[in-house]
């Protein structure tokens, strides 16, 4: 259901990222999360393809997510991104 | 060439941003608040009705209200005359902190002790979302079952206190109170349980007095 906003976030981080580096393409966004966090991969890919696919840049990346073992970290973290450059 | 990149950013930082922002407000006047959280009927309105209408001799009290639609919540809290904001979100399943700030900029928070601010109705996702705020509540009630605390842990691993609302329904409905109290030490140990009836006042004063020293905490 917040996928939404972390979709909305996500493209702004990423937007910048790939800038920064010269990206042609995404491949991979690798996301940390807490262990009970309730974000959905599948739907959070869907949303994500929902929104880019206009954009060459990010029509292939997948996004996957990982929990973390710390219940304390209660933010979502993109740790790394995969791009072609 | 195929490249990592490696990244190490929080999706969250705007919003953990404004929310540093709202804490800031709340704490240099040294209002308490609340953000009181549960799913949708299990009682967040009347329990903080029951709270204001219990100590309004004794703290001056300001409301936000989140809601996806209407004002039905916000105006139960007008007749005792104080500070209230409803918030719509317009579809969004929780309050973020732009909405709680654009709420406070709107109060007269000179005029307030103690705040609450009552999310939307929904045990996921404004677990995930801070808004500033000093204590974390999440309200659950006696008819939603046992299995809650296991079903949506993030809500009750956040939550710094657990109200066990509409005990007076006891006679007439099975609650595994023990298996309910376990789970909590589990999932959350630091959790402090209290279970009340909104509606009778059972043990509604161990919350009160607790609020009082909590208040008092706050103060020092």
């Amino acid at each position: 259901m917040h996928e939404l906003s972390v979709v909305n976030n996500l493209i702004k981080v990423l937007d910048r990222i790939c800038k920064e580096n010269n990206a042609k393409k995404v491949l991979k966004i690798n996301i940390r999360v807490n262990p009970y966090s309730c974000l959905d991969e599948e739907n959070l890919n869907f949303i994500f393809l929902s929104i880019v696919k206009e954009k060459e840049i990010y029509r292939d990346a997948k996004i996957e997510i990982k929990k973390t073992l710390n219940p304390e970290e209660r933010e979502y973290v993109v740790e790394n991104i995969e791009i072609e450059v | 060439m195929f490249k990592v990149i490696r990244v190490e950013e929080t999706l969250f930082e705007e919003n953990k941003k404004i929310a540093e922002e709202v804490k800031e407000i709340l704490n240099k006047r040294r209002i308490i608040s609340f953000n009181v959280m549960g799913a949708p009927g299990s009682g967040k309105t009347l329990f903080i009705e029951r709270t204001i209408e219990t100590l309004r001799n004794e703290y001056k009290f300001g409301v936000i209200e989140g809601d996806i639609e209407g004002d039905f919540d916000a105006e139960k809290f007008r007749k005792f005359d104080i500070p209230v904001i409803q918030i719509n979100t317009g579809g969004a399943c929780h309050l973020d902190a732009n909405m709680v700030k654009n709420g406070i900029l709107n109060l007269p928070v000179e005029k307030i002790d103690i705040l609450f601010i009552e999310n939307v109705g929904n045990l996921v996702c404004p677990a995930e979302f801070e808004i500033g705020n000093d204590i974390n509540i999440v309200v659950s009630s006696i008819t939603e079952g046992e299995n809650k605390v296991l079903k949506y842990p993030l809500m009750f691993k956040v939550s710094h206190i657990c109200i066990l609302n509409k005990i007076d329904l006891l006679p007439y409905i099975e609650f595994d109170f023990e298996k309910f109290k376990k789970d909590i030490e589990k999932i959350s140990p630091e959790t402090y349980l209290i279970k009340l009836s909104s509606k009778s006042g059972e043990n509604f004063n161990e919350w009160i007095e607790y609020l009082r020293k909590l208040k008092r905490e706050k103060r020092e």
